[in-house]
């Protein structure tokens, strides 16, 4: 089975190619418009691994929540890469992706999900139970509370460190916590397990934000 | 194309045709449409869709860049598989794709950019960023009957105003542009004015045909001086104060902004066919689909011995088709996007273009 993953929808940017069972990564981060680079990167797993595009069984990618432009960046390559070979593809949101890292690398079940949204918001997620429970857009004052038992994970947590703690009586996060490709891979694979597989309906974005015009009252 | 005798010559030639693809794709989504296009080497433009989110952005009473962006990604696939549908090929018949990369919308342009770089890289063939305004200077070159190198443009649209002296294709020299206002935005912010909603540029030319062209005389502005620049927000405010002394001469009002920027127009298009010496006038952008104005030039082109031309109105605004011609003479001459990174050119300067050997 030859898979690739990828991940544009946070200021990092991942690609894994997922071939005879091994996988091929690539991930920037802290460079400027880093979401630019995902086909670059794609360009070198391919060459590394000896394959084409047109071999691939399926796309998994993130189709957020996160920066706008870096969603649709993300989603944008799926279309593009899939329609060329009628590719079928599975997105899932970010913040599962990002509580399905923190499960695998840090071995708890219980996981609180913070993207800083920016204007005082965050995209917030709970992952308990290995399944993502509910994500929406949040004032980081108003998360509620969930006890000492769960760990943070995101950059919401750097910007609104201090609303989120109180809120939630968190102790334990980590902000600097990242989406990563690899382990989209990883995640698709549990839902091959749950009979949930590849769909060829068109990717599209997740953005919870959705207020994003006034309306002229003229 | 000649007529091939032999069963196996046939066979032969089929085999190539499905290998190796001869066609263009052009993808425009700099603004609020989507568009996509093919051009083929031999039978020109075989296919175009278009998809405007414009109803959307009226409610909002301008485009909102954001929605823009929203709506591109859910009908940039779409419109491809629809337009080759269309046209009977799929994609192992494109050559290339050419795809606008500016100027215009950052996260609008960067869908289109994203779709076709990636499905370019997917299918192996080679991508290439294009202009948008070369796009629309060209457009009339879809058409039978076809301007001849070299001649003066005139780019008129929601979004610019200028001048070019095109001495082939990619020899561009910018000969004056708007240094406010661009004209089809003076349309649409008189036609709010006067209460036409938005977009109101084609509601007001239409509203302007009951007027009086005698009530009102607006000024011409900036042709009482030198040069090919335009500036067009002091006729809108004129438009608003003649308003608001007479909320009962819309019509009229109405007439006389379209008459005096249209008017302003032929003569900055008289004066560069004077500077340059070239006898052909190109017209091209949204607001060259305005009657009044292809009257008025028209008129002008009789009178000084010029020709002129302008793309079919459904190419008049923004457009696929374009694109792909534009790849198409571009790609076939060798040029080609450089690496895979995805960047675009929200600011893109039309005179750094390189020109097709």
């Amino acid at each position: 089975m030859n898979l690739l993953a990828i991940d544009t929808c946070t200021d990092t940017c991942s690609v894994s190619l997922y071939t005879q069972g091994e996988m091929l990564s690539r991930f920037v981060q802290g460079v400027e418009k880093s979401s630019g680079l995902i086909l670059s990167l794609c360009d070198e797993v391919f060459k590394v691994g000896q394959l084409s595009p047109s071999v691939l069984d399926g796309i998994i990618y993130t189709k957020g929540p996160g920066a706008f432009t870096g969603v649709r960046m993300c989603v944008s390559v799926v279309q593009g890469i899939s329609l060329a070979h009628d590719i079928p593809t599975m997105g899932f949101s970010t913040l599962e992706l990002l509580g399905f890292g923190a499960f695998k690398k840090y071995n708890t079940n219980k996981i609180a999900m913070a993207l800083d949204a920016r204007m005082n918001e965050v995209y917030w997620g709970i992952y308990q139970n290995q399944a993502l429970s509910k994500e929406s857009l949040q004032k980081p004052n108003q998360v509620g509370a969930l006890g000492k038992d769960f760990i943070g994970v995101g950059s919401g947590w750097g910007a609104y460190e201090n609303e989120l703690t109180q809120q939630t009586g968190i102790g334990t996060y980590i902000a600097d916590f990242y989406p990563k490709a690899e382990n989209l891979i990883a995640l698709y694979l549990t839902y091959v397990n749950k009979n949930i597989n590849f769909s060829n309906k068109l990717a599209l974005p997740t953005y919870l934000r959705n207020n994003v015009a006034h309306k002229s009252l003229k | 194309m000649s007529t091939i005798s032999s069963v196996s010559t046939r066979h032969h030639q089929n085999q190539q045709t499905t290998q190796l693809g001869v066609i263009t794709l052009g993808i425009e989504s700099s603004c609020d449409e989507t568009g996509v296009g093919l051009y083929h080497p031999e039978l020109g433009l075989i296919g175009h869709q278009l998809f405007s989110s414009v109803k959307i952005h009226a409610e909002y009473g301008g485009v909102v860049p954001e929605l823009a962006s929203r709506d591109h990604i859910q009908r940039v696939s779409p419109l491809i598989k629809a337009v080759l549908a269309e046209a009977k090929f799929t994609l192992k018949n494109l050559s290339g794709i050419a795809y606008t990369a500016g100027p215009g919308l950052a996260g609008a342009l960067l869908v289109g950019a994203a779709v076709a770089k990636s499905l370019a890289w997917s299918l192996d063939i080679p991508s290439l960023a294009v202009h948008h305004m070369e796009g629309h200077l060209l457009a009339p070159l879809l058409e039978q009957s076809q301007p001849k190198f070299p001649f003066v443009a005139l780019l008129v649209s929601g979004g610019h105003t200028m001048l070019v002296d095109v001495k082939a294709i990619g020899q561009y020299k910018i000969l004056g542009e708007s240094l406010d206002d661009a004209v089809g935005e003076a349309f649409d912010k008189t036609a709010k004015i006067l209460g036409l909603g938005y977009p109101g540029g084609p509601a007001l030319a239409i509203f302007a045909e009951q007027g009086n062209p005698s009530t009102f005389k607006f000024p011409r502005p900036m042709v009482d001086r030198p040069g090919l620049d335009f500036s067009f927000s002091g006729l809108k405010t004129f438009a608003r104060n003649t308003f608001a002394k007479h909320p009962n001469k819309k019509a009229d009002i109405a007439k006389a902004f379209e008459v005096a920027a249209t008017q302003t127009l032929m003569i900055k298009c008289r004066r560069a066919l004077e500077q340059t010496k070239y006898t052909t006038l190109v017209v091209a952008g949204g607001v060259s689909a305005n009657l009044s104005l292809r009257k008025e030039l028209n008129q002008m082109g009789k009178k000084v011995g010029a020709n002129v031309f302008y793309p079919r109105q459904e190419f008049c605004t923004d457009n696929g088709a374009m694109i792909a011609l534009v790849g198409h003479f571009r790609l076939s001459h060798g040029q080609r996007d450089s690496h895979h990174e995805i960047n675009i050119k929200p600011r893109w300067n039309l005179e750094e273009l390189s020109q097709i050997e």
